[in-house]
């Protein structure tokens, strides 16, 4: 192998691209959830003022859930699709994380702001910084795609990948909704901003720490 | 046969401290802070229990990092044993810390941080089993569930240590090492408890081990004759002909 593992993660990165375009059917699984979990919040709350607390949670739950149907994914298409081996042969594990990982993080990226601006628009919700809003809603995206990346390499070779894949996810996003909450709420309108930016500085740490971390425990497994 | 000598006297010691150690915690004189301080003593269980269960929570990563690095089964047959063992006494945790929530605060279930971080730490416990569980390969059974237990390693940190003690979470929890909930008869009985506890799960966790490598070895013994009777006689496969379905098949 010649390639240098930028121009493999690129072309991983490619490749996904390419897949998500010619399958519309995934992204607009996302889209489609993601848009109806909002519309039902801003039923459930019509004509009436969603409290800062309440409204991070809705929209954290949201975000959870597109994440969790959205991410692992990646992975467990190639057992299913038999492409695994093809991808052995043709980039590093890291590589194919890295790229993989990218994928997932302008899907979410696009996701998160399209919620928001959805969520914004249907509920009486108000934005009160929106500088911890935007870290914070950063921090989530890196930190739910990089625990629902781990989960499922971990899961894409298990017996029965799709259930177990979000199942194994959900424990490891615990911190992740703790951190987020916190941040999201604060950037609503309730709760102290002294306790929410450090949530939202550790949300992003997590986030950096387990795309960083991912690739050595996606080796560990990927090769056997 | 070492081994065998080396259990029994353990069964034996344990058979003697461990009656000696709960009549200890009955005879403690109460301790005054507590609400319902005669009712306090399941502390003596519930204290070790989750201190025991969080060393050995704590080395399961340890060893999934070291199989990850070396891919000897050893280690695999290490952090299952630990992560078993981490697991029942969290379970002991939970249910002694209802009992006590429940005779001192009024409630089986209190949310309180702490409690509801244990809980959480239980569900990653699922999720290593059930990761497990769906894997028939033992050494991706192995991999897998050790890659799961390096990325749980960070929020059983942050669940355990980190998040009961942020400074705008309240927790019923008393502190009662540093706040002096304890005098020095109830310490000196918690200590031992502790001790015994501790002893008790480093002797499960041994016969844990055991049990497991021998599994192990079995398997793989199991494999090997079941290779040599493979090689002694070749299957042979020839095409033939099904006459009904005119076609011909292998």
């Amino acid at each position: 192998m010649n390639s240098g593992w930028m121009t493999e993660v690129l072309a991983v990165l490619r490749k996904e691209a390419r897949v998500d375009v010619r399958d519309l059917g995934s992204l607009l699984t996302v889209a489609l959830f993601s848009g109806v979990t909002i519309f039902a919040i801003s039923v459930a709350s019509f004509n009436q003022q969603l409290k800062g607390g309440i409204a991070a949670g809705l929209l954290w739950v949201a975000l959870l859930f597109a994440a969790v149907i959205g991410q692992p994914r990646r992975f467990l298409t190639e057992e299913d699709q038999g492409t695994s081996d093809l991808l052995r042969l043709l980039a590093r594990p890291h590589a194919i994380f890295w790229g993989k990982c990218l994928m997932g993080i302008l899907e979410m990226a696009v996701t998160a702001v399209a919620m928001t601006l959805f969520f914004f628009l249907l509920t009486s919700a108000t934005l009160k910084d929106p500088g911890l809003y935007a870290l914070g809603l950063t921090g989530s995206v890196l930190a739910l795609v990089g625990a629902t990346s781990i989960s499922g390499a971990l899961a894409a070779s298990a017996r029965n990948r799709s259930t177990l894949a979000a199942a194994v996810a959900l424990p490891l996003l615990v911190p992740i909704i703790f951190f987020g909450i916190a941040s999201l709420r604060t950037s609503l309108g309730e709760g102290l901003p002294e306790n929410a930016w450090p949530a939202a500085w550790g949300l992003l740490g997590y986030g950096i720490a387990s795309i960083i971390t991912g690739p050595w425990i996606f080796s560990a497994v990927w090769r056997r | 046969m070492r081994a065998l000598k080396s259990t029994k006297w353990m069964a034996i010691l344990v058979g003697i401290f461990m009656p000696i150690a709960t009549v200890a915690t009955f005879m403690a004189p109460p301790a005054a802070k507590f609400q319902q301080p005669d009712l306090a003593r399941m502390v003596f269980w519930h204290l070790p229990c989750a201190l025991v269960s969080s060393v050995f929570l704590f080395l399961a990563p340890y060893f999934a990092f070291r199989f990850l690095r070396t891919t000897d089964i050893k280690w695999d047959i290490r952090a299952v044993a630990a992560m078993e063992l981490g697991t029942l006494l969290g379970i002991l945790t939970l249910l002694t810390g209802m009992l006590f929530a429940k005779t001192q605060w009024g409630a089986w279930w209190n949310w309180d941080p702490r409690q509801s971080s244990y809980l959480m730490v239980m569900l990653f416990a699922a999720g290593y089993f059930a990761l497990r569980s769906a894997f028939s390969d033992n050494e991706k059974r192995a991999a897998n569930s050790g890659g799961y237990l390096m990325a749980a390693l960070l929020p059983f940190f942050f669940l355990i240590f980190v998040y009961p003690r942020l400074p705008q979470v309240v927790s019923l929890h008393p502190n009662v090492i540093k706040d002096g909930s304890f005098d020095a008869t109830y310490k000196g009985v918690f200590y031992m408890m502790l001790v015994l506890i501790g002893v008790v799960a480093a002797w499960l966790y041994q016969l844990r081990v055991r049990a497991g490598t021998l599994e192990w070895d079995f398997e793989n013994q199991n494999a090997e004759l079941d290779n040599r009777h493979r090689s002694a006689t070749p299957r042979v496969v020839r095409t033939i002909s099904l006459p009904d379905q005119g076609g011909t098949t292998s």
